[in-house]
């Protein structure tokens, strides 16, 4: 036997799959060379990283629909499956008399097919038809559904066995991030998700147990698949039986890891499990070798204990259609933090509004948002306040106060807030615009591709001579369906509109290049230049990763065309993704979950999504001690920017469009208050006398006597749209309201009430004393003029959370309502 | 005041209940099939679904290289499983499934390579394991192992993923892919001995 031979049979020793005797060889040949001992490590090794990693691997499932649909149609087709059977046969031999009949002219295949009933085809005849015989096969062509035996034919064994020699238990503290919608469990919650010893050791003795009953299976197979051969492929000329040796020690016939407890409890857990089973006829069968292992295989995917995984379970069916291919992403909320350790606080602007109008697609379906799902900088942008026009020439104004916190006593709310001036639509600058449109298969969905059409179709009404226009596609094919069109011609526009249709794969890299060629091909130096994505998030790019996506982006970023990505519909939606791209290009990224959401988009606040007055617009709090003891930034994780980076301006940060308003809100506990007066207990093995926390004396020298009342200075930083290098505004400073009678402003109580509902979707554990409730009346109070009414919409989605609200935050503060 | 619970070296007689709710029969609360009554027929055809959907989903969809494709195969697939005698099925359910949702993931795959405009994705190569196709963009994956994985040719990549993810038997990987024994053994083997030596390459 080779060296590659014997490493062969190494491999197949490691994985449990050789039979006794084979195994037995291949133990004296580890036991006479050491080294080898080497080998069959990595391999195991190996194998349990693949294992473990594949586990971790986001599965999508069947839509709710068509898991409802199956289910109705299986449990009725048991009752009407011998009729059926029966009108089969009938068919058949129908099929066979006809073309008999018209024998001649009927090819009896193409009949036999034709009567061939749409959906119960017998696997016998799938196989016969399209089972592919590779080279090596001897093939078969029917299930042996009688005996649970394979089906290899004579010659085909090779020394494997069919017994698990290995339990593997690989490890089940796996990541979870793929599958966010597990985050629906509260997320403290170590106890459930790691894998226990009684768990580890129940779903060993399992699998010892199957073990066991597959040996007694495998000694009554056919005495082919126990024969002693090499592993050679069968085409080679090899094929004589090794030289079987008889070996005095008995093998025992598993070696996990944690082993001496494996065996242990193996009895006890299998007299359970076979008492638990004992009255029922088909236990041998139940747990037949591969059900068994396989089980343990996917609850090792999954979180391994039972209320997770119901869980899991429950919120997977409970998702709206086709969810189950999305991904999110949440960096853990900003906690607070104190001026001595950390005095700036500096973040990145955001006006994406895509994570509200999701939300809201959630609740519309009467589901609750998976907490990932949730930025609550973007439910707070969503709505339009009345914060004061910039002076002339700046692209917007600032305002920046404090108020009481009030959800929270003792704390105060400060708010930063920023206004981009607006833009008449009548006196708006030329556009250049290419929609990139995503025309895959996925699109053809109502709630896609037509209602990317209708939209498209708002927008290209707005559009005038001095505009211009394009379509590109990408979808297996990419291609410029419209080349730069002046708005002017809309019949030629929308007819082009009208003709889009979805349909094969994804490819998005090669669109998006081309995207951005149309734009430079008419690159208008006086307006805007803006590529407009719409898709429902399924890249499936050429580029192999999402680094290289995000690496064309930026460089084509550097073209000076603007970037915006629309998600529409639901199912494939890269959320996380999708923000960052629209990051990286210089553009925002929105959310379309119905027509009323196109028209504020392409319509009501065109200007604003078309046009960006600032850009890398870059924030930067100062704290201080003496007034502050602590603070907060609610929102804006993933837009957090190193301090030194608010003056480099190759940092890239946010933009902001015409009429756009940027809000952000600190919460911030007092000096004198902060930290909480926790008492800390006596230590039991140390000095007893423990100090207690006090506050933290601030040296006043290093505080400018004027400014010891400040609470914190805000600082900014933009560029012009087209500029590179960036403009400093002045500086902000809000001042201590400590001992004034201060009441929150209208559309401060309104951002709260806003920021106190995400922190709920959140299960942030800054809640406070909010509820739900209290949070609906703090947002009727704050509604205001409310033209859109799109504030007495939050205000039915607060209602739709509270119907549901045992899902919302079962541990947190307001599940006590 | 109590004395604290001692978590020692005798934890295996812990007693079966953790904390929690019992953790112990996660078969169990799943639904496996345990009597022949019209109301278990559905639990069981909800306790297949629950097992199997969404490996073979993913392994529907490494073939035919779409999502929604998938879904079509592995609902027909159960379809047809729903059809058969419980009874048959019992004992090999998984080699059954996979297979039937294989053969029918390859032919609706075959459809619409004829039907489509040229695509980039090499997908017949599935089966002779000529280029590594990219046939699906590894999902945002942090790990180095799985992206080389997706380097390997395709039919290595399917036998490995049969083995490990899904826990397969060399005899049933043979059966679903139509491949002998031997030949599921030797492409496991080359498999795993590239991905040892890209991973050590590295390092």
């Amino acid at each position: 036997m080779s060296a590659y031979e014997f490493n062969e049979r190494l491999t197949s020793y490691a994985l449990g799959e050789l039979d006794e005797a084979t195994r037995i060889e291949v133990e004296k040949e580890l036991a006479a060379h050491p080294d080898l001992q080497a080998e069959l490590a990595e391999v195991q090794s190996l194998a349990g990283m693949l294992r473990s990693e594949l586990a971790a691997e986001a599965q999508p499932l069947l839509t709710p629909e068509q898991q409802r649909s199956l289910l109705s149609q299986a449990t009725t087709a048991t009752s009407s499956d011998l009729a059926d059977a029966a009108r089969r046969k009938r068919l058949r031999r129908w099929a066979i008399v006809g073309a008999e009949v018209a024998a001649g002219f009927a090819v009896m295949a193409g009949l036999v097919v034709f009567f061939r009933p749409p959906l119960a085809v017998e696997p016998e005849i799938v196989s016969r038809q399209f089972l592919p015989r590779s080279a090596n096969s001897k093939g078969f062509d029917v299930i042996d559904t009688s005996s649970g035996a394979a089906l290899s034919e004579p010659g085909d064994a090779d020394g494997y066995d069919t017994m698990i020699t290995s339990a593997t238990t690989g490890s089940s503290a796996t990541r979870l991030q793929n599958e966010s919608l597990v985050l629906s469990a509260p997320e403290p919650s170590p106890t459930t998700l790691t894998s226990t010893g009684p768990l580890a050791s129940d779903m060993g003795s399992r699998v010892l147990e199957a073990n066991s009953k597959r040996a007694k299976e495998a000694k009554d197979l056919e005495p082919t698949v126990r024969r002693n051969m090499s592993l050679v492929d069968s085409k080679s000329n090899a094929g004589q039986p090794d030289p079987s040796f008889r070996w005095s020690t008995a093998q025992s016939e598993s070696k996990p890891k944690p082993a001496p407890k494996f065996m242990s409890t193996q009895d006890e857990s299998r007299k359970k499990n076979l008492t638990t089973l004992a009255s029922d006829p088909r236990a041998a069968v139940l747990f037949s070798d591969a059900e068994a292992s396989r089980q343990a295989g996917i609850d090792r995917g999954r979180v391994p204990s039972e209320l997770a995984e119901r869980h899991y379970r429950e919120s997977e069916r409970a998702r709206p259609e086709g969810e189950s291919n999305e991904a999110y992403e949440a960096p853990p909320e900003n906690t607070f933090l104190t001026p001595s350790q950390q005095p700036l606080s500096t973040f990145s602007i955001d006006v994406d509004s895509a994570s509200y109008a999701n939300i809201r697609r959630f609740f519309a379906q009467g589901q609750v948002p998976p907490p990932a799902a949730v930025r609550i900088e973007e439910m707070i942008n969503y709505f339009n306040y009345s914060y004061p026009q910039p002076a002339n020439g700046e692209p917007f104004s600032v305002l920046a106060d404090a108020a009481p916190c009030p959800w929270q006593r003792d704390h105060y709310l400060a708010r930063i807030a920023l206004q981009a001036r607006t833009i008449d639509k009548a006196k708006r600058p030329p556009t250049n615009l290419v929609f990139l449109l995503d025309v895959s298969g996925s699109m053809q969905a109502a709630n896609k591709l037509p209602l990317v059409k209708q939209a498209m179709t708002m927008l290209a009404e707005e559009l005038n001579e001095r505009d211009r226009i394009a379509i590109v596609t990408y979808a297996g094919d990419a291609g410029v369906k419209l080349p730069s069109t002046p708005g002017s011609d809309q019949t030629r526009i929308m007819q082009s509109i009208d003709a889009l249709q979805a349909g094969g794969s994804t490819n998005g890299a090669a669109g998006i290049s081309l995207a951005y060629e149309e734009a430079l091909r008419h690159f208008n130096g006086e307006g805007e230049n803006r590529v407009i994505l719409c898709t429902d998030g399924d890249f499936n790019v050429g580029v192999s990763s999402d680094e290289q996506l995000v690496q064309l982006i930026q460089e084509q970023a550097k073209t000076k065309v603007f970037l915006s990505i629309f998600g529409f519909g639901m199912g494939n939606l890269k959320d996380a993704k999708l923000e960052k791209l629209a990051d990286k290009g210089n553009g925002h990224y929105g959310y379309i979950d119905d027509l009323k959401e196109a028209r504020r988009v392409f319509n009501e606040e065109l200007v604003g999504t078309l046009y960006t007055v600032a850009k890398d617009v870059k924030i930067q709090v100062e704290f201080n001690p003496l007034t502050v003891g602590a603070y907060r930034l609610i929102g804006y994780e993933n837009r957090a920017l190193a301090d030194r980076d608010f003056n480099d301006d190759t940092k890239d940060a946010g933009e902001i469009g015409a009429g756009h308003t940027v809000t952000a809100l600190y919460e911030i506990v007092p000096r004198g208050k902060w930290p909480k007066a926790q008492p800390v207990d006596a230590l039991k093995y140390g000095n007893a006398a423990r100090e207690q926390p006090v506050v933290e004396d601030v040296d006043r020298r290093n505080v400018p006597p004027e400014s010891a009342d400040d609470l914190f200075t805000v600082k900014l930083r933009y560029k012009q749209p087209t500029a590179d290098t960036s403009v400093k505004t002045v500086d902000y400073v809000v001042d201590d309201i400590a001992g004034k009678k201060v009441v929150p402003a209208p559309d401060l109580l309104w951002a709260a009430s806003v920021a106190a509902f995400g922190m709920h979707l959140r299960h942030s554990q800054f809640v406070g004393q909010w509820t739900l409730n209290d949070i609906h009346e703090a947002a009727q109070g704050a509604v205001g003029p409310d033209a859109n009414g799109r504030r007495r919409e939050f205000l039915d989605l607060i209602q739709s959370a509270r119907r549901l609200r045992p899902q919302v935050n079962p541990t947190g503060p307001g599940a006590r309502e | 005041m109590a004395s604290p619970v001692r978590i020692g070296t005798d934890w295996e007689k812990l007693p079966a209940q953790v904390p929690g709710g019992s953790t112990h029969a996660p078969s169990a609360s799943t639904g496996r099939p345990s009597a022949t009554s019209a109301q278990d027929s559905s639990a069981w055809f909800q306790s297949v679904l629950n097992e199997f959907e969404g490996p073979l989903i993913s392994y529907a969809r490494r073939i035919t290289g779409d999502l929604e494709l998938a879904r079509d195969v592995v609902q027909e697939t159960f379809l047809r499983a729903f059809r058969q005698e419980r009874a048959e099925l019992e004992g090999h359910l998984a080699r059954w499934l996979f297979r039937v949702c294989r053969n029918r993931a390859l032919d609706v795959q075959r459809k619409e390579q004829r039907m489509s405009v040229a695509t980039d994705l090499n997908l017949q190569s599935v089966h002779r394991g000529a280029d590594p196709p990219q046939l699906l963009e590894t999902q945002e994956t942090n790990s180095r192992l799985l992206r080389l994985l997706e380097l390997l040719p395709a039919d290595q990549q399917e036998v490995i993923r049969l083995k490990f993810q899904n826990d397969l038997k060399y005899r049933e990987i043979a059966e679903i892919t139509g491949q002998s024994v031997s030949n599921v053994g030797f492409l496991l083997h080359t498999g795993l001995k590239r991905l040892r030596e890209s991973m050590n390459r590295h390092e």
